[in-house]
């Protein structure tokens, strides 16, 4: 988790990010009192323990995008907890396929990024359906006092999405990685969506926001960022 | 359509090349037959040939031809 005094004062903050060690990739646990929400559950051996150790009560699962890095944890979480997920419409598709929720050639992306270190098994799975899914531009919903506002971004892939808490803070999925260019060639990736859609939308995000990404620390997204991103 | 037919097609439309562009071909040879082509490039085999490429076959898929022998270990006659 980063330092708290980068995080800027008076903004809803994750109690926790947890930090898949193989992928890399980030799981947001937010809290309210006992009551907890997971941003991207990526890899329950790392969120039952938190859970368990800080007594929380999970209630709700986000998905960012249908990517198995964001979600390997997923039907753990469900066994255990009986949590309604809630996902854009295409997220759903998508992670009950093994060809789009990339579990089909993992182990192989896994060999090409680290280039040839890492050669693990990595068990292709599905998952069910979302138990809550939109196929509008944007879906809200309240939690705990908080506002939740989810933009269908696509591009990365078909059913990826940006969440605003409370007007303050972004959660950016695989947008806005730190030191990445977006890719859109990953299973259910489309650059003719992403540069006639997804780029706009983008560009429309409220800036300067404090933003926590899939993958990387968090950071202040503004103009300049906007800019370097290609936007 | 024969099996080599599909498997020309698949590298014809995954990286834009013609039928005579084919031999020789290796990976990373040409921009687009990168690790994220090389892929899409097997998830296309295995769709089109309805096989599963296991995951030493897939890094070991270096080439146009060596695909070739790959695909006959899985019971493709190509």
């Amino acid at each position: 988790m980063e330092s708290k005094s980068n995080v800027p004062q008076g903004i809803y903050a994750p109690a926790a990010c947890l930090t898949d060690p193989l992928t890399e990739s980030n799981c947001y646990i937010l809290t309210s009192g006992c009551h907890a929400l997971l941003i991207d559950p990526n890899n329950a051996e790392l969120i039952m323990p938190y859970l368990e150790t800080h007594a929380l009560i999970l209630e709700y699962i986000i998905l960012t995008h249908e990517h198995c890095d964001h979600m390997r944890g997923l039907n753990d979480l469900r066994t255990h907890w009986h949590v309604p997920v809630i996902a854009s419409q295409a997220c759903s598709d998508g992670i009950q396929s093994t060809k789009i929720n990339m579990t089909r050639m993992m182990e192989s992306y896994l060999y090409f990024k680290s280039n040839g270190k890492l050669q693990v098994s990595y068990p292709k799975f599905t998952c069910a359906p979302a138990d809550i899914v939109f196929s509008d531009p944007t879906f809200d919903f309240t939690w705990q006092h908080h506002q939740f506002h989810c933009i269908l971004v696509p591009g990365h892939t078909p059913g990826s999405i940006c969440i605003i808490v409370d007007n303050t803070v972004l959660y950016s999925g695989d947008y806005f990685i730190p030191g990445e260019k977006v890719i859109t060639r990953l299973p259910g990736g489309d650059d003719e969506a992403y540069q006639h859609l997804g780029k706009y939308i983008l560009q429309l995000l409220p800036d300067p926001i404090w933003t926590y990404p899939g993958h990387g620390l968090p950071f202040t997204l503004t103009q300049e960022v906007k800019r370097n991103y290609g936007l | 359509m024969t099996n080599l037919e599909k498997y020309d097609n698949l590298f014809m439309k995954n990286f834009k090349l013609t039928k005579d562009q084919l031999p020789g071909l290796k990976y990373r040879g040409i921009k687009i037959w990168d690790s994220m082509g090389h892929m899409n490039l097997m998830e296309d085999m295995e769709d089109t040939f309805d096989i599963s490429i296991d995951t030493p076959d897939v890094l070991a898929f270096s080439s146009y031809e060596k695909g070739m022998d790959i695909l006959r270990k899985y019971g493709v006659e190509i």
